[in-house]
């Protein structure tokens, strides 16, 4: 219990709670993260996958159930409280990256910093350590807009990894990227996992870059459909099993 | 599509009340306006002019409408990408979607005329009051008949106006870009090549001071001659073209990546004031431009009560009207910060750190309008008053005719903005 660094008990997202329009997304969902795993949350459209993970990230509070990040229970914080561990804990990589085109790529890493009330100095030395580590150094006075697709998850990487959280989140984080920038990040994202042993959890719909995790989490209609671990298994016949879980769908829409 | 006209207009109720106010107040300054430029004492005719600075002026204040147009027509069709693209991608033709936009035009501005002349009607006693009371002149205006056509031609040309914007948005804008809503921030400005030559930039930072702060000294030796008030007034606003490019916005860079990283909120406010300031900056300067042309216009017109009228009737309506574009604008702009704070939200920013941000983000932006403004308006003033030319109360009746309408504005971009965000 005490390498637990997610727990996840009988979690319920109801919608439109006491209305008509009233939809449980999510049923009871117990669910474990350990420290330095990395998770993979597939599932088909429209099954929980983000309102699962925005649950579990504080991004989202859940109807009823308990979310404890590190031991803290989430409901428990005050909204200021919720930001703070926010930006203390966790790391968030998202499929449209989310930097603001208003700002630099510079002010974009710093956010976080700034947020902890580091001192310029000691920001500066971060930011520019993270920018050469993923090669972006050159872009920092550069705005989003003026950078290519793979520059700006680059810098929404370096964003969410400046403060060394404990968790990264990453919402489909290949999905705005071509096949060799997909690549690169997930090596980046296998690296960040072996080396210094940050967990993360991953949302994605693509079977390959699932097979880079070490734990598959499938969640069909709001509850947790299938397990996989990876343990000893080759990339490849992780891989495979995950396409066999994927296709199991797809067999049972054909055979009816 | 009429009904389809109506819906939309119901749909977005909000933003068509805003478009509809912009329709009646042009249709009430036009409608008072050519009131008061047609009356004999003025002697505008709308073919044959016989007094040109009257007819500079009118045509400026018509100018100055069509701009504000542009800018409210802009606000109203942004939001509208989406419905706009899901009609091309079911067969619209361009033509179709000008007309669907047409109509929402049309069906508010024939609403707003009639308002908009009512407006102006009961502000007629008013003005009169002022002519005879405050500039003691011994006639009046009376509603004319020439009045209401010309009002209704220009409203016309209005609505040709808009056609015109409307069937040019949807053909520059295809269904992705509609869809994606993408915009960018021109990294270069649209300057003459001396400006862009490879100068050190402490010695362009050092022009742009001297080119902005240096026309004011030349307003107190030379501020007798209008001419020169004008002259040294052009100079000083390419200067504060080139201030805010190269000084103020550098500041901003230097004081978001050097000292103010460590205080969270002030570094997202800066990266937004300093992206209005880019967007915006146009509008800044014309407002300033034209509030010191119709200064001058004032001073030369200093003899004849109902020219004066004409000019600061004119300054009423400019300042109102240039303060609602740039509140047009900067709303089309918060239009699309949701997904800025949505982002700034998962970082860690949370409710009440927003609604900071929003706060000191209209407050410094509409302060830094006033301060660059007042900056040169209340120079020219002071040395306007210290020749005796203007009367120290009418100076500052006119400071606060300047300052009310952005003031307003001011309030109704903090509304929208919180609408829009929290």
């Amino acid at each position: 219990m005490e390498d637990l660094i997610l727990n996840v008990k009988n979690l319920r997202k109801v919608y439109g709670y006491h209305t008509e329009q009233e939809f449980e997304a999510l049923h009871n969902i117990n669910f474990q993260v350990k420290k330095g795993e990395f998770i993979c949350i597939m599932g088909p459209s429209g099954s929980g996958k983000s309102t699962f993970i925005n649950n579990i990230s504080t991004i989202d509070l859940p109807t009823s159930g308990l979310v404890y990040i590190n031991g803290v229970e989430v409901r428990t914080m005050s909204a200021n409280e919720i930001g703070r561990f926010r930006y203390k804990n966790l790391g968030f990589i998202f499929q449209e990256f989310n930097l603001l085109d208003t700002h630099t790529m510079y002010e974009n890493i710093a956010m976080p910093l700034s947020l902890a009330k580091l001192k310029s100095n000691e920001i500066k030395e971060r930011i520019h350590n993270i920018a050469s580590q993923m090669n972006i150094e050159h872009l920092l006075k550069k705005y989003p807009y003026e950078c290519s697709g793979g520059q700006r998850q680059r810098a929404a990487i370096c964003r969410a990894l400046i403060n060394n959280p404990k968790i990264i989140i990453a919402d489909e984080p290949t999905g705005n990227l071509d096949s060799v920038n997909s690549s690169e990040l997930l090596k980046i994202l296998q690296t960040l996992n072996k080396e210094e042993g940050v967990t993360i959890i991953m949302v994605s719909h693509d079977p390959l870059i699932a097979s880079y995790s070490s734990r598959l989490i499938y969640i069909k209609d709001g509850n947790i459909e299938q397990k996989l671990e990876k343990k000893d298994l080759t990339q490849e016949e992780y891989f495979q099993k995950i396409v066999e879980i994927n296709s199991l769908e797809s067999k049972e829409i054909l055979s009816q | 599509m009429f009904l389809d006209s109506l819906r939309s207009i119901k749909d977005d109720l909000s933003r068509s009340i805003f478009y509809w106010l912009t329709f009646v107040m042009t249709s009430m300054f036009i409608f008072l306006f050519f009131n008061l430029s047609y009356s004999d004492m003025v002697g505008v005719h709308f073919i044959n002019s016989q007094n040109n600075m009257s007819t500079f002026i009118t045509v400026m204040v018509i100018t100055i409408c069509m701009i504000v147009i542009f800018f409210a027509n802009d606000f109203f069709v942004k939001k509208k990408a989406k419905d706009l693209a899901v009609r091309l991608v079911c067969g619209s033709t361009y033509l179709q979607i000008a007309k669907y936009l047409l109509y929402q035009t049309g069906i508010l501005l024939f609403i707003a005329i009639p308002v908009g002349i009512a407006c102006a009607i009961g502000l007629i006693p008013f003005v009169n009051m002022f002519l005879v009371h405050y500039l003691h002149s011994q006639e009046v205006i009376t509603i004319q008949a020439s009045a209401i056509y010309s009002t209704i031609l220009i409203l016309s040309i209005v609505i040709i106006w808009c056609t015109i914007l409307n069937l040019g948005y949807s053909f520059r804008n295809s269904i992705k870009t509609l869809l994606t809503d993408d915009k960018m921030i021109p990294s270069s400005l649209s300057l003459p090549s001396f400006y862009n030559l490879h100068i050190d930039i402490k010695i362009k930072k050092a022009l742009s001071w001297i080119l902005f702060l240096g026309p004011i000294i030349g307003i107190y030796y030379y501020g007798s001659d209008v001419k020169s008030i004008l002259a040294f007034s052009v100079i000083g606003m390419i200067g504060f073209y080139m201030f805010l490019d190269k000084v103020f916005i550098s500041y901003l860079n230097e004081m978001t990546h050097q000292k103010k990283t460590n205080q969270p909120i002030t570094l997202i406010t800066f990266g937004l004031l300093r992206n209005n300031i880019k967007v915006l900056k146009k509008n800044i300067i014309l407002l300033i431009v034209s509030d010191i042309l119709l200064i001058a216009l004032m001073v030369s017109c200093l003899k004849n009560p109902i020219e004066m009228m004409l000019a600061l009737i004119s300054f009423v309506v400019m300042n109102i009207l240039l303060s609602l574009s740039i509140m047009f604008k900067l709303s089309t702009e918060v239009s699309t910060r949701k997904k800025i704070y949505d982002s700034i939200e998962r970082i860690g920013y949370m409710k009440d750190s927003q609604k900071k941000i929003l706060k000191n983000e209209i407050l410094s932006f509409y302060g830094f309008i006033f301060i660059c403004s007042l900056l040169y308006i209340a120079n020219i003033f002071i040395s306007l008053i210290l020749r005796g030319f203007l009367e120290s109360y009418l100076c500052l009746i006119l400071v606060f005719i300047f300052m009310f309408p952005l003031f307003l504005c001011a309030i109704m971009n903090s509304i929208y903005y919180r609408k829009v965000i929290l």
